[in-house]
């Protein structure tokens, strides 16, 4: 039986479209915050639970993947300059939470994590970007 | 946003506008919500009756003498308002003419004061040791590893007390559970009055007063922590009961008086209490109003602490 949900296939665009705008403004103010936490340990975890976050965030992602397949969309790679712009943006607030979080180590462990790190943020462009 | 592609009729793309609004909205008032948690905090604490070993009882300390109950919290802010409520249990008899004495200081000096001391040799006085980043208060064979830069100064010590590890062998020292901001000061510190030559010593849960003799002791002075005479209680408010509820009471109290008052520890003292009151439970919310002076005070607390933790001289 179908679900009734998505018999409209407006509706279930509809959907799409408003619960991917939600993904997107939990996923900025995760970050926001998660750096925010980072600099200053407790001014947002006092208020906010970051694991009941995620699974907000989990579920609406998840919820963002189903609508996705119902509705048969799919991205094309034209749409490359928009995952640059997501790529600065993630990598500006992984290479701050890195600085914060290294500040107190020593400086061999410095160039191991900061090397590793490099060989992600590198595996992460040719998969999000360069292979597309 | 990364929708743009999908297309829906009018209709619905109508909707889709409507709905977009709504969450930003939302999302809007969210944030300004959560903002002002941040900006204005708040603290709550409360104590069951009922169930006294329930450990969600926040407040500390609860003792009912024949006609008066004692209690404290302990706050990690300074704030502007304190509200006291108490509930009454359906049997009780109605409150009368009651009201509430705050005081405030550290919690080890809040200990009963024991017998004077008059000999330097019968204590030990605790010293601040540096190994690496940890700070540890160390002195009677044990060492305490303070958690972080705010307990060490919510607990009046002084940077410049700090000495090295390599004055003192930490390693042959038992090692004691973090200390935190809710801790007491641990046996071995000594407490000043502030403006009087006055110091007393805190050992086995009680604070005794130094002799002239016992204040020869290399170093006492400067260790020591200053604190205010805790003899009278310095703020009061009437407790009033609900219009509404007519077993529940409550009070408000502006803490000016004892705001700059060092340390964290609130002491409250109901008094008059009398056979027929049965309190079922007491709550006590510690609040900063929304005015400017409090915006700037938590802007400048923020930064103050962004300061203390990456190591940036803090100017007054």
């Amino acid at each position: 039986m179908k679900n009734p949900l998505i018999k409209n296939k407006q509706f279930s665009l509809f959907l799409y479209k408003i619960s991917t705008d939600i993904l997107i403004l939990l996923l900025t103010f995760f970050c926001l915050a998660f750096l925010a936490d980072s600099i200053l340990p407790g001014i947002i975890s006092d208020h906010i639970s970051f694991l009941k976050f995620f699974f907000i965030i989990t579920a609406t992602t998840l919820l963002v993947t189903y609508l996705g397949m119902k509705n048969e969309i799919t991205y094309s790679p034209a749409k490359s300059k928009r995952k640059k712009v997501l790529f600065a943006f993630l990598s500006i607030f992984f290479v701050l939470s890195l600085l914060v979080s290294l500040r107190k180590f020593f400086p061999i462990e410095i160039t191991v994590i900061g090397i590793t790190s490099i060989a992600i943020v590198f595996y992460f462009y040719k998969t999000l970007i360069h292979e597309t | 946003m990364l929708t743009k592609d999908i297309q829906l009729n009018t209709l619905w793309q109508k909707k889709y506008h409507n709905a977009q609004l709504i969450i930003f909205v939302f999302f809007f008032l969210a944030l300004s919500y959560f903002l002002y948690k941040i900006l204005f905090p708040s603290e709550f604490y409360t104590y069951s009756f009922r169930n006294p070993s329930d450990k969600s009882n926040s407040i500390i300390n609860v003792n009912s003498f024949n006609d008066s109950i004692v209690f404290d919290t302990i706050a990690r802010e300074n704030f502007s308002v304190i509200n006291v409520r108490m509930s009454l249990e359906k049997d009780s008899s109605p409150l009368s003419d009651n009201s509430i004495k705050v005081d405030k200081s550290y919690l080890a000096f809040f200990y009963p004061q024991g017998e004077n001391i008059s000999n330097p040799d019968d204590f030990e006085i605790n010293s601040l040791v540096a190994q690496g980043d940890s700070v540890y208060i160390v002195g009677n064979e044990k060492k305490y590893p303070i958690d972080n830069p705010t307990t060490f100064i919510s607990h009046g010590f002084k940077w410049e007390n700090i000495k090295s590890d390599s004055d003192i062998d930490l390693n042959s020292l038992e090692k004691e559970n973090l200390f935190n901001i809710n801790d007491p000061h641990p046996d071995g510190t000594i407490f000043k009055i502030k403006g009087e030559e006055r110091y007393f010593l805190i050992k086995n849960n009680q604070k005794h007063e130094l002799s002239r003799d016992a204040l020869k002791k290399p170093n006492l002075k400067k260790e020591s922590v200053a604190v205010e005479k805790n003899t009278e209680l310095k703020e009061k408010c009437e407790l009033s009961k609900n219009i509404f509820l007519s077993r529940k009471y409550s009070c408000k109290i502006k803490p000016e008086n004892i705001a700059d008052i060092a340390g964290g520890n609130y002491r409250f003292n109901v008094p008059n209490i009398s056979k027929g009151n049965h309190i079922k439970s007491i709550n006590v919310e510690f609040k900063r109003d929304i005015t400017f002076e409090n915006f700037r005070l938590s802007l400048k607390e923020i930064r103050d602490k962004v300061f203390l933790r990456y190591g940036i001289p803090i100017k007054s």
